[in-house]
């Protein structure tokens, strides 16, 4: 009797320790790494709501946050060399192509349901990270580029916020006097030269290229949208033409600036205290189009999420993916009263009561979304906008006029196309 | 003989690793070399000493100079880019071809010998100004004052440098405008930003960067001096100038020559004061090749192409190298006939 009395006893605390491991998650002890572009949503929002994750799923997350461009180096270094550093990685949506194909990304199919988890997202966002049927990012952080400006000097001279390119000068004119200017232009190299072109071009409904990646980058609206850009710049404050984004921004919030081309989101900064001497004066609007255009369409901006396609963890990576882009995270980041951007490619985010109240820009940038699209999906963008980018600066610094700046850069990304085999001859 | 093979080879290990003097005990190592049989080493033992002591430095250097060279070299040669499906190729001299066809990589090189000479000629101006103030008796109460303004910035990182002076450099609230307002001489200089004054506007930076570093080795140089010859002179009447030009001048030959080639070797390769600067821009106006190099291999990451490049900017460099040592000795030579 005693000999079964232990044999029950054994079965029972051995099914009793099964039990128990299989409770405890599958990546119990798990550890992942995150690369992510280092902002204060970092050091604000994520890294206090850490702990919660790591006791709900037994994960261990360490966070490597690195500036824009080196973001961009070490992923690709890492990734690449097959070093196993990186986990999930955050990724600007311009390098998805280019790390699609480099083979860098996980598809993420497996993880997700296909017929209800891609609905949650703007389809324009989702699909950035489709390929071949595959989904390899999972769009978070949306910024949408438009006119941002100062209200005051606009209610004081009884103008109207420009709509058309020909108002959009006219107004700037206005706008500059002694002390102020009438536009704060960001036309730097860093990127920001090229978007501000491309936020004008995609207002006159034009692309950079046509289906068949043949450029058109001298098209006549092209021409026209450098054009305005090089008059614009006239009245921008000295030195814009070397002007990155913060910048450009800078002189907005002290009153040197009226006007902005950029992203929108910046205006959750401006109207605070600490972030202008003029909190609550500034507003949004789409970015002035040619008169008559149409099919014109706003330039958004993403950071979206992805797994590493050489990581060890993969099920703890898409945990982490689903957790910081889970509805919780997404209401925090709303109410976080943040100045960058933090508006969601998911619709949820939009339709949250407390993230409408706390967060005045989240409905405005919502009404433009369904007609925002991205820069070109094309792996060799970051040579071509570099391309455009120099050219813009050459018109910009009046040692080429605008048709034959574009002319010049059309004929040098032609020849890039080319040559890696984009096109044909 | 396995014995005394791995024996050697372990003290060479211990002493890579700090734990052991080879040289303290030459003898051990002579007694160990020893039981090796003649026929292996058909050389006097005493003339494999240095070779051995040589050893570690020799691998530490092929490990980490000469093989990332043979790299970049063999690279040279093949199309890859680390963000292509494709494995690399073969490409032959289609990428030295590439390069000297392209309008931007002579521009660049242009850039790069008129940022690099124009840097090192005002260092060298300055340098030895600052040395002969340093080492002047007239200066001598202040020469620790003078030093310590002199050398301030070499103690800040290139990227704090470059930062304040992009701040400086600001159009519209930066200092150096504003002193120029002040002056009366105001222009509304836009220094980074214009066809005019870009360029310029990073020598200057690199000017005052390095030019403490200069100033430093010729002040060495200086205090190393003979006095009989100074001396001499006095008594042959010759005035102070003739002293500098006949005396100072030829005898610092070697200090100078050290602190030119140094800098040149390090202007024909800068990156950071300007990519902080104008990272190239704006257009290509401060594209120097190290900037090309970086952008072709890190950002767009086409290796060979860089590595092409990069070994430009290593042959320009030597071969300016060389030549300055030459013209300085060739001055030298005449100065001594």
């Amino acid at each position: 009797m005693k000999k079964y009395m232990i044999e029950i006893l054994t079965i029972f605390v051995l099914v009793f320790l099964t039990g128990f491991l299989v409770l405890v998650p599958a990546f119990a002890q798990s550890e992942i790494t995150v690369s992510i572009v280092a902002n204060p949503l970092v050091e604000d929002i994520i890294v206090p709501n850490l702990s919660d994750f790591e006791k709900e799923t037994g994960i261990k997350v360490n966070i490597d946050a690195l500036p824009w461009g080196s973001l961009y180096q070490k992923q690709i270094l890492e990734v690449t060399g097959r070093t196993g550093a990186y986990d999930v990685m955050l990724l600007d949506d311009v390098w998805i192509e280019q790390y699609n194909q480099a083979g860098m990304l996980l598809p993420l199919n497996e993880f997700f349901d296909e017929n209800t988890f891609p609905d949650k997202f703007f389809p324009s966002m989702w699909e950035l990270g489709m390929k071949d049927g595959n989904q390899y990012v999972i769009p978070q952080r949306i910024n949408v580029f438009g006119l941002v400006y100062w209200k005051t000097p606009f209610e004081e001279l009884g103008l109207s916020v420009p709509q058309t390119w020909d108002e959009f000068l006219d107004v700037t004119k206005i706008l500059t006097t002694d002390d102020r200017y009438g536009v704060s232009l960001a036309l730097a190299l860093d990127g920001s030269a090229h978007m501000t072109w491309v936020m004008l071009l995609y207002s006159a409904g034009k692309e950079i290229f046509d289906q068949n990646w043949e450029p058109m980058i001298n098209s006549v609206e092209g021409v026209e949208a450098l054009e305005l850009l090089v008059e614009l710049a006239k009245y921008s404050p000295p030195g814009s033409v070397s002007w990155r984004w913060a910048q450009a921004r800078s002189a907005l919030s002290q009153g040197i600036g009226v006007m902005h081309l950029g992203g929108i989101s910046v205006i959750a900064e401006l109207n605070t205290p600490e972030g202008s001497d003029y909190p609550g004066e500034f507003e949004i609007a789409p970015t002035p189009a040619p008169k008559g255009a149409k099919g014109g369409k706003n330039l958004f901006s993403t950071y979206a999420w992805a797994i590493a396609s050489d990581t060890r963890n993969a099920e703890a990576a898409w945990e982490f993916i689903k957790w910081i882009t889970g509805p919780e995270m997404e209401r925090k980041h709303g109410l976080s009263g943040s100045s960058r951007p933090v508006e969601s490619a998911q619709y949820s985010y939009y339709q949250d009561p407390q993230v409408l109240e706390a967060r005045p820009l989240a409905s405005k940038m919502r009404k433009l979304l369904p007609n925002s699209f991205p820069q070109p999906r094309i792996a060799i963008w970051q040579q071509i906008s570099n391309e455009i980018a120099v050219e813009i600066n050459e018109a910009i610094l009046g040692q080429k006029s605008a048709k034959q700046a574009l002319d010049d850069a059309n004929d040098r990304v032609r020849e890039l196309l080319l040559k890696k085999g984009y096109i044909k001859q | 003989m396995k014995e005394p093979v791995v024996l050697l080879f372990s003290l060479l290990a211990l002493q890579v690793l700090g734990e052991y003097n080879v040289k303290k005990h030459k003898g051990t190592v002579i007694a160990l070399l020893s039981q090796f049989p003649n026929q292996i080493l058909n050389i006097q033992i005493e003339r494999l000493i240095p070779i051995i002591f040589l050893i570690p430095a020799l691998t530490f250097i092929f490990v980490v100079l000469i093989i990332p060279l043979l790299a970049n070299l063999i690279l040279g040669f093949y199309n890859w880019n680390l963000l292509s499906p494709d494995l690399p190729n073969f490409v032959g001299l289609e990428n030295y071809i590439s390069m000297f066809k392209s309008v931007e990589f002579w521009d660049s090189i242009v850039r790069t010998l008129i940022f690099a000479f124009s840097t090192i000629f005002f260092q060298f101006l300055l340098g030895f100004a600052f040395a002969l103030a340093l080492t002047s008796v007239v200066f001598k109460r202040w020469s620790t004052l003078i030093r310590g303004i002199v050398i301030l910035p070499l103690t800040l990182t290139t990227v704090v440098a470059a930062t304040m002076w992009r701040l400086m450099y600001e159009p519209q609230f930066g200092i150096i405008n504003y002193a120029l307002d002040s002056l009366g001489i105001s222009h509304n200089l836009i220094w980074l930003s214009s066809p005019s004054t870009a360029l310029l506007s990073v020598i200057i930076v690199e000017i005052w960067r390095n030019t403490p570093f200069v100033a430093l080795i010729l002040a060495a140089g200086l205090a190393m001096l003979p006095e009989e010859p100074y001396e001499a002179s006095f008594v042959d009447g010759a005035s102070p100038l003739q002293s500098f030009f006949y005396i100072t001048l030829p005898l610092m030959q070697n200090a100078i020559m050290l602190a030119l080639v140094l800098r040149l070797m390090d202007a024909l390769k800068a990156f950071g004061i300007v990519h902080v600067l104008t990272k190239g821009g704006p257009a290509r106006l401060t594209e120097i090749v190290s900037i090309r190099v970086f952008k072709e291999a890190f950002e767009y990451f086409d290796i060979g192409y860089g590595a092409v490049l990069a070994q430009v900017v290593l042959i320009i460099t030597i071969l300016f190298s060389v030549l300055v040592i030459k013209v300085i000795k060739l001055v030298g030579s005449r100065n001594y006939d």
